[in-house]
């Protein structure tokens, strides 16, 4: 599904990431490794946010590099410390993700109730609280139809009502030809089915 | 000393003068390297007594005061909305007149090498029965730096309810917004100073381009919307690095290269439209001049996209951006005045933009993120 090949990333001589080869069949994974070993690069990497070497596909196929428009109809990635233009209302994003997107209709209204997010829609991103913004953040990660998609520390600052929304969602959402990579420092509750680890540490990424 | 009083030299003003040195240097060198004493005193007597007499002199001089105030205003702005300054928002629970005699103090002591010189010349004019000029120079200055320590209430007061928007939210809401909207909606509410001086400083340019005589040559209206151009760079860097640190979104979506670089291109166009509108309503007459807008809009606005598309590139703090822009303005003006037809050169720039954009849109990161790294 999701193939990786000699991925590398340095920051000037320091390498942060080095994984020779690497295949994520469809599955819910959980990511761990301590601070600073290089989670969130990979997740950014994934989500073609930072540049890198080597290769990463789906099914050998669409290449993140040649093909990086259809790659990235096939990604959603939901930040850690997500950030957004203060000026503009979480509606606005909301829509504009929809159509980009190409969202199902109504997929949007329903993230929208379940995360209990009507009241904040038409008032400034500046104006929410670091618990809104990581709602808003949710939401938009979850518009459309991705198969791949990466939660970075998707517990992080939310309250345990939405926690439970957000169990609920990634076990309703997840199908099974799409792969789902989440990352926390909390522990998932059984609600949730794991079913692949994937370690990071020593510079490199092992599945368990 | 009360201890409100401490805090703020402390924050402010002690941090403006420090942040200012060089600066404050330079112009004390400029202002008293005309000789040994009393000589720099007599010829800034006279300077003095030639600014209360001519009405243009003094024109100029309280323009220089209102962009110098404009400087201090945004640094105090930029003081207060600091993370690590948050504790002042505490100020607005003092009473209202207080808070205003608080603020006003602040600016009248970042203005007070101004004020001194203005005071000293209002004294003149006063001494030489130039009653009009010195009663107008006291007020303005007075008065400026009032309204200025009163818009700081404001602000502060705002972002403490944090309501405040240059652009009232009811219509803001209302707007459907595509992406070129997210970089002019950044400038006209995030960065309304530095939009203000860009513009009077680009407008000062085009003014003179458009008294230079009836129908000026291409050349000359091409070299100076290339200057205006130029006196955009710290807003381009602004919205650059606006890009990366609110945008990254745009940059997981699957939007086309064509798609990206067009809301760029719209957002400039947006931001130039005065002085497009300056241009065209100035050359619209005569058919030579009419030609000239035509091949000379493009150029600006490949321009424009081309000074943004470096900054793919060049990983570079903004003293370095403007060194390099400077560099590359000299180059493009030497460039039309040697002759290469502006619309040529309009397309030229904008093929290499759009290379730019494309090679190097994913393959940048920016300098914080290398730093964090590192």
């Amino acid at each position: 599904m999701i193939n990786i090949l000699n991925l590398k990333k340095v920051y000037g001589s320091a390498v942060i990431l080095d994984v020779p080869a690497l295949t994520l069949e469809p599955n819910i994974y959980y990511i761990k490794g301590e601070n600073g070993s290089g989670k969130s690069t990979f997740l950014k990497i994934l989500a073609g946010l930072l540049p890198f070497e080597g290769t990463i596909s789906f099914n050998n196929e669409i290449d993140l590099i040649k093909n990086p428009l259809a790659y990235r109809k096939l990604v959603n990635y939901g930040a850690a410390e997500p950030m957004y233009p203060h000026f503009l209302m979480g509606n606005d994003l909301i829509k504009f993700f929809e159509k980009t997107k190409k969202a199902p209709t109504f997929q949007a209204n329903r993230l929208i109730e379940r995360f209990n997010f009507q009241e904040f829609l038409n008032n400034p991103i500046g104006t929410y609280s670091s618990g809104t913004l990581k709602k808003l953040s949710l939401i938009l990660a979850f518009i459309g139809s991705p198969k791949l998609l990466l939660l970075d520390e998707p517990l992080t600052t939310i309250d345990a009502e939405t926690v439970s929304a957000l169990y609920t969602l990634i076990n309703e959402y997840y199908t099974k030809d799409m792969v789902l990579i989440l990352s926390s420092h909390h522990r998932f509750t059984d609600k949730l089915i794991i079913n692949g680890t994937l370690e990071v540490g020593n510079h490199t990424i092992s599945l368990k | 000393m009360n201890i409100i009083i401490k805090i703020i030299n402390r924050v402010f003003v002690l941090e403006y003068y420090k942040a200012n040195l060089f600066f404050f240097l330079m112009i004390l060198s400029l202002l008293t390297g005309f000789g040994t004493f009393p000589k720099p005193i007599l010829l800034h007597s006279e300077i003095m007594l030639d600014i209360s007499k001519h009405a243009y002199l003094l024109m100029i001089t309280l323009f220089l005061f209102t962009l110098y105030n404009f400087k201090c205003y945004h640094f105090i702005i930029k003081q207060f909305t600091a993370t690590q300054n948050n504790f002042l928002m505490s100020l607005i629970h003092l009473p209202k007149k207080r808070l205003f005699s608080y603020l006003l103090y602040i600016q009248i002591v970042l203005l007070l090498p101004f004020l001194i010189y203005l005071f000293i010349t209002a004294s003149i004019a006063f001494i030489n029965a130039h009653f009009l000029s010195g009663i107008f120079t006291l007020i303005y200055s007075l008065l400026l730096a009032s309204a200025t320590a009163f818009c700081y209430g404001y602000r502060v007061w705002m972002h403490t309810n944090k309501e405040y928007t240059v652009i009232p939210l009811a219509w803001t809401r209302r707007i459907k917004k595509a992406p070129f909207l997210f970089y002019v909606l950044f400038v006209l509410q995030e960065q309304e100073v530095c939009l203000v001086i860009t513009k009077i400083c680009s407008g000062i340019v085009l003014v003179g381009v458009i008294n230079a005589g009836d129908a000026p040559d291409i050349k000359f209206i091409a070299f100076g919307i290339l200057t205006s151009i130029f006196i955009h760079t710290t807003l381009i860097f602004r919205v650059k690095s606006f890009e990366d640190q609110f945008m990254d979104f745009l940059r997981i979506l699957p939007l086309p290269t064509y798609n990206r670089i067009a809301s760029l291109l719209l957002a400039y166009s947006f931001i130039l439209i005065p002085e497009i509108l300056v241009i065209f309503f100035n050359f619209i007459q005569s058919p030579e001049t009419f030609a000239a807008i035509l091949f000379v809009i493009p150029l600006a606005l490949s321009t424009i996209l081309f000074f943004h598309s470096i900054l793919y590139t060049l990983n570079v703090d903004i003293n370095n951006y403007i060194t390099y822009s400077f560099c590359i303005y000299l180059l493009i003006t030497l460039i039309v005045l040697f002759g290469i037809h502006p619309l040529i050169l309009g397309f030229v720039f904008f093929f290499i933009s759009y290379f730019l954009f494309h090679r190097y849109y994913y393959a940048y990161e920016t300098k914080s993120n290398l730093i964090k790294r590192q």
